[in-house]
């Protein structure tokens, strides 16, 4: 049966949507033209079915012929342009659009043609894309976004360090803050703040503001004015400065919930920890200071501390009390590095003058911004570098495909270049259609990214700051477009410059088939690279994954389950003497021990693993510490039966007992970390430490009276455990607050009410706060290396799929390629297993090279890793071997399912196709 | 940039030449290109009717259907005076280039 050629060459010519009358002609001009070359192979003798497809041929070609006659003919598109005169530069410019048009148009129809490869390039695009927009909203956030104050560059971060162990940052105390506040000139003004947590009284139910106790200049120096009413003055750090009241400045979010949004605020007086304080100023909206997840209510001045405690001087007077962070700016024209020599030589002053106080005084400048983020930032970069080798990845592979097309289209090309059409045009048509997939894969890839930084923004931990401020604003789009476009060049350059870089005399006489030589070692290399850089990311992520297995198997040392922990804080004012303190949690641990479902209950400062430690130093007596080697050991206040509810074993001597109080000599209890360090090589029971602190004194003497288990009360678990003191808080009780530790037999948040009734039965004025239970802590403790597990992994996982697709589609494509010579092989007596071998062993060659470069390259990345692991090595062999082995599998099973297409080549079918 | 120009325009000259002393269809023109050149010239089917449909759009060819007895219609190519003219300047042009060629590189076209 003749073939239908009309209907044949109105399919090729479907997309143009012609003028019927017009496209009736030149249907029936080429299915002449098909019919009568049919008809001369027929008369060769050719077979039927073999004259019918190079008929066929000549118009089904790759939208070759839907091209060239879109130029001479009026598509739809074309007919719908409006007309205008088309002359001079404007003209050109008007031909060049047209043709840009023209090579977008081609784009969309070629891709409608191949939905397949364009859903598949669009995916992956889209998956790197995206992925790279989640990273870069948090980045751009987080770390790129300048702070929200007044030249925020300026602004450097002020620390004390102890000189003999230096590294850690450590707060400063007022007198010291005062001295470099008056003596210092490299800073234009300099400010001092530390948090507090402050019970509003009065008027309605109490309530547990979030406070900060900053030094007069804050607000000037960040470049912030109020909404409404004044910043702080010097005048306002003392009592009774200003005003006979205290001087509070609140949050503008505090000043419409509590307070109504009242315009006469200024001058209202309100009750903080039973003290008065009057209302001088409300912050603008969205003003923060520090940047946390929790925002700041109420900012008041050193008033708040000046005062004594019953017959101690007041903590802005006693130089060896710290408690202050320090902000500054810079004066113009200063460097950080000239600032820090001064703060360098300050330190040396105070610590001369005051040896008592100041031993070891350094003092250390950081930018601010780099100071707030601290650790999240190594974190943060090395994500971004994870994302940026996924998006590398993808398009390595997307290139791989365009390769692969292009090899195809070669004489598509051939033809152009032979009708006219120069290098750079048809550069720019491939150029146009890998764009326009990026493009495409870009819109998807922040649509994904848009859903993924929400999930991204909920995942990661409350300590990473402005974590609230992700979003996909201007900058992350617009870096999203830059990808793009990047992407869209990075995988079609070059496959568009082979493709226009034809030969044409080859390429006519190829007979469409084109050559693939030169293709297939770039494609060979982009492979090898996929692999390599697959290898490294899931080396990171196993890397991390082992670190979170490992500190998940961290013994804490004490038993987290069925623990409740709420923290109370007691106003000064009220429970000004230590007798008060003492009875008030006697009481509340006796009536917390009655309630039903308790097992059993204590207190505790600082709460175990809940980020806030106090370090301090100690003396042992009768031994004289080396100068600037001072013993120091994490210091925790407990009181009755608080290792009866951790669960914390005894491991000599005896535990607290309630006749250690005010009355009888000052005992201490240690670790056994504390016990091996400072006592090797005899008992430490009965021997006494000398600690710098006191009930109305400046040291207290404490006889050693039990050892206990090491545990790891610091929420950092992958630090080694620290040398520990316990105190009973019934003979120190300095502070006013205290962590309840309630063990309970059933789920403990429930009994949270009932517990606060006790406290509101004690004292109706105060709040329990941050109720949670000792396995939320540990959670949060556990939540950093978790997630930066769970991201490598998600991404490193992706890498894998990727390259495992890469390595597939360049087999799959040879054994096409090759099936006559398979074919031939199998004709001259290759068996199966042969064409097997012969497949798998090209494909594991790539992979091999792929993953040789990989292992090279992961030793020389992985050590960048190496603050974020815990008892794994950088290159930890065991990591390395599993890894590779794993991705050698994935390899293999990506090249034997081509492999085993291959061996089902039919030797016949193959040599008649030559 | 002359390469182009050499390529475009001697598509063009063999068109406008093959249709100067009688009216042909694109078959006949395609298989005439292909035998004259012994093969090393030959037209796919997609690039000779987008070029004989713009030579037609710049008048220098005209098409007609023609109806032959026993035979399908066809559709003739004839060469317009406009064509001529055309055709005339570009084989001098070329004749002009072929003598620069021959002087330069000692070639000789057949």
């Amino acid at each position: 049966m003749t073939p239908d050629w009309k209907q044949i060459v109105r399919k090729q010519l479907a997309a143009l949507q012609l003028p019927p009358e017009r496209e009736l002609e030149i249907v029936e001009e080429l299915a002449l033209h098909l019919e009568a070359v049919y008809e001369e192979e027929l008369a060769a003798g050719v077979s039927e079915p073999e004259a019918r497809v190079r008929a066929t041929r000549l118009v089904v070609d790759g939208g070759m012929l839907e091209c060239e006659l879109s130029r001479v003919e009026q598509p739809l598109v074309a007919r719908l342009l409006p007309k205008r005169e088309q002359t001079g530069r404007e003209g050109r410019r008007r031909i060049s659009m047209e043709s840009l048009w023209q090579d977008i148009r081609y784009s969309v129809r070629l891709l409608l043609k191949q939905p397949a490869f364009a859903c598949f390039a669009i995916l992956t695009l889209a998956l790197g894309i995206g992925a790279n927009t989640a990273i870069f909203s948090v980045i751009n956030a987080v770390l790129l976004r300048p702070l929200p104050y007044a030249e925020p560059e300026q602004l450097v971060a002020l620390s004390r360090i102890n000189k003999s162990q230096p590294g850690e940052a450590l707060p400063i105390s007022y007198l010291n803050f005062f001295d470099l506040r008056e003596r210092s000139r490299s800073f234009a003004q300099m400010a001092a703040y530390h948090e507090c947590s402050l019970t509003l009284t009065g008027g309605q139910t109490p309530a547990q503001l979030a406070g900060q106790v900053v030094t007069a200049e804050l607000f000037d120096l960040l470049g912030a004015r109020p909404h409404l009413g004044r910043a702080f003055t010097r005048a306002d750090e003392k009592i009774g400065g200003h005003n006979a009241s205290r001087a509070a400045v609140i949050s503008h979010g505090l000043w419409q919930t509590r307070f109504g949004a009242d315009p006469q605020i200024i001058g209202r007086v309100i009750t903080l920890e039973r003290k008065t304080f009057e209302i001088v100023g409300v912050m603008k909206p969205g003003f923060q200071f520090p940047i946390q997840a929790t925002p700041v209510d109420v900012w008041v001045t050193p008033a708040l501390d000046a005062e004594s405690l019953g017959d101690k001087r007041p903590v802005t007077e006693r130089r060896g009390y710290s408690l202050l962070e320090g902000v500054a700016r810079l004066s113009p024209g200063v460097s950080l590095a000239q600032a820090q020599a001064e703060m360098e030589l300050l330190a040396t002053g105070l610590e001369k003058e005051y040896p008592d106080n100041n031993t070891n005084l350094g003092l250390t400048l950081a930018p601010y911004h780099r100071n707030l983020v601290g650790d999240a930032r190594l974190a943060l970069w090395v994500l971004f570098a994870v994302v940026m080798c996924v998006l590398l990845i993808a398009c390595a592979n997307v290139a791989n495909l365009m390769l692969a097309r292009a090899t195809i289209r070669y004489r598509e090309m051939a033809v152009r270049a032979a009708l006219g059409a120069g290098r750079w045009r048809i550069l720019r048509q491939l150029l146009t259609e890998s764009v326009l997939l990026a493009l495409l894969g870009g819109i998807l890839g922040v649509l994904l990214a848009s859903w993924g930084s929400e999930v991204l923004a909920g995942l990661i931990p409350d300590e990473v700051p402005r974590v609230g401020e992700i979003a996909l604003d201007r900058s992350v789009l617009v870096f999203s477009l830059i990808v793009s476009l990047l992407t869209g060049i990075v995988f079609g350059l070059a496959p568009a410059w082979r493709a226009a870089n034809v030969d044409l005399g080859v390429a006519m006489k190829d007979g469409g088939r084109g050559t693939s030589s030169g293709n297939a070692g770039l494609r060979n290399a982009l492979v090898v690279a996929e692999v390599a850089a697959a290898l490294v990311l899931l080396i990171s992520a196993s890397l991390l994954g082992r670190t979170f297995l490992k500190l998940q198997r961290v013994e804490t040392g004490f038993d987290v389950n069925n623990v409740l922990t709420a923290s109370i804080s007691l106003p000064d004012t009220q429970y000004s003497k230590p007798e008060q303190k003492i009875e008030f949690y006697r009481q509340l641990t006796e009536r917390v021990r009655a309630l039903p479902g308790v097992v059993s209950a204590s207190t505790i400062l600082p709460v175990p693993l809940g980020g806030t430690d106090v370090s301090g130093g100690f003396q042992i007596e009768g031994q004289v510490a080396a100068a600037g080697n001072e013993l120091r050991a994490d210091m925790r206040w407990a009181g009755l039966d608080f290792f009866r509810t951790m669960k914390i074993g005894l491991l000599a001597g005896r535990d607290f007992a309630a006749t250690d109080d005010l009355t009888s000599a000052p005992v201490v209890m240690i670790n056994d970390t504390l016990a091996k360090r400072y006592f090797p090589h005899e008992d430490p029971l009965g021997k006494r430490l000398i600690l710098p602190m006191g009930i109305g004194k400046d040291e207290t003497s404490c006889q050693i009276i039990g050892v206990v288990k090491s545990v790891r009360h610091r929420a950092e678990l992958a630090q080694p455990v620290t040398p520990e003191l316990y105190l009973p808080y019934a003979q120190l009780p300095l502070l006013g607050q205290l962590s309840l530790v309630v063990r309970t037999s059933n789920e403990p948040q429930s009994l949270a009410n009932a517990i606060q009734r006790e406290v509101s039965a004690l004292d109706k004025e105060i709040v329990l706060q941050e109720v949670k239970t000792l396995a939320q802590y540990l959670g949060n403790a556990m939540a950093q290396p978790w997630l930066s597990a769970l991201w490598l992994g998600l991404f490193a996982g992706v890498a894998l799929l990727l390259s495992a697709i890469g390595l597939y589609g360049v087999l799959a494509y040879s054994v096409t390629q090759r099936t006559n010579e398979i074919g031939v092989r199998m004709a001259l007596g290759a068996l199966p297993q042969d064409v097997l071998r012969l497949v798998i062993k090209q494909g594991m060659t790539l992979a091999g090279i792929g993953i040789a470069l990989g292992i090279i390259g992961a030793l020389a990345v992985t050590h960048v890793l190496s603050s974020l692991l815990f008892d794994v090595s950088a290159t930890d062999p065991l990591t390395f071997v599993v890894v590779v082995g794993a991705l050698s599998l994935v390899a293999l099973l990506a090249c034997w399912i081509p492999a085993r297409r291959a061996t089902k080549v039919d030797p016949l079918l193959a040599l008649r196709s030559e | 940039m002359l390469d182009q120009e050499i390529k475009r325009g001697s598509t063009e000259m063999l068109i406008l030449a093959l249709v100067e002393d009688r009216p042909r269809h694109g078959y006949e023109i395609a298989k005439l290109i292909e035998e004259r050149s012994d093969g090393v010239l030959q037209f796919h089917v997609a690039s000779l009717y987008p070029l004989l449909y713009r030579l037609e759009k710049r008048e220098l060819i005209q098409g007609r259907w023609v109806e032959k007895a026993g035979q399908r219609r066809r559709r003739f190519y004839k060469l317009t005076a406009a064509g001529k003219k055309v055709l005339t300047e570009q084989r001098q042009t070329w004749a002009d280039f072929f003598a620069a060629l021959d002087r330069v590189a000692k070639i000789n076209p057949a």
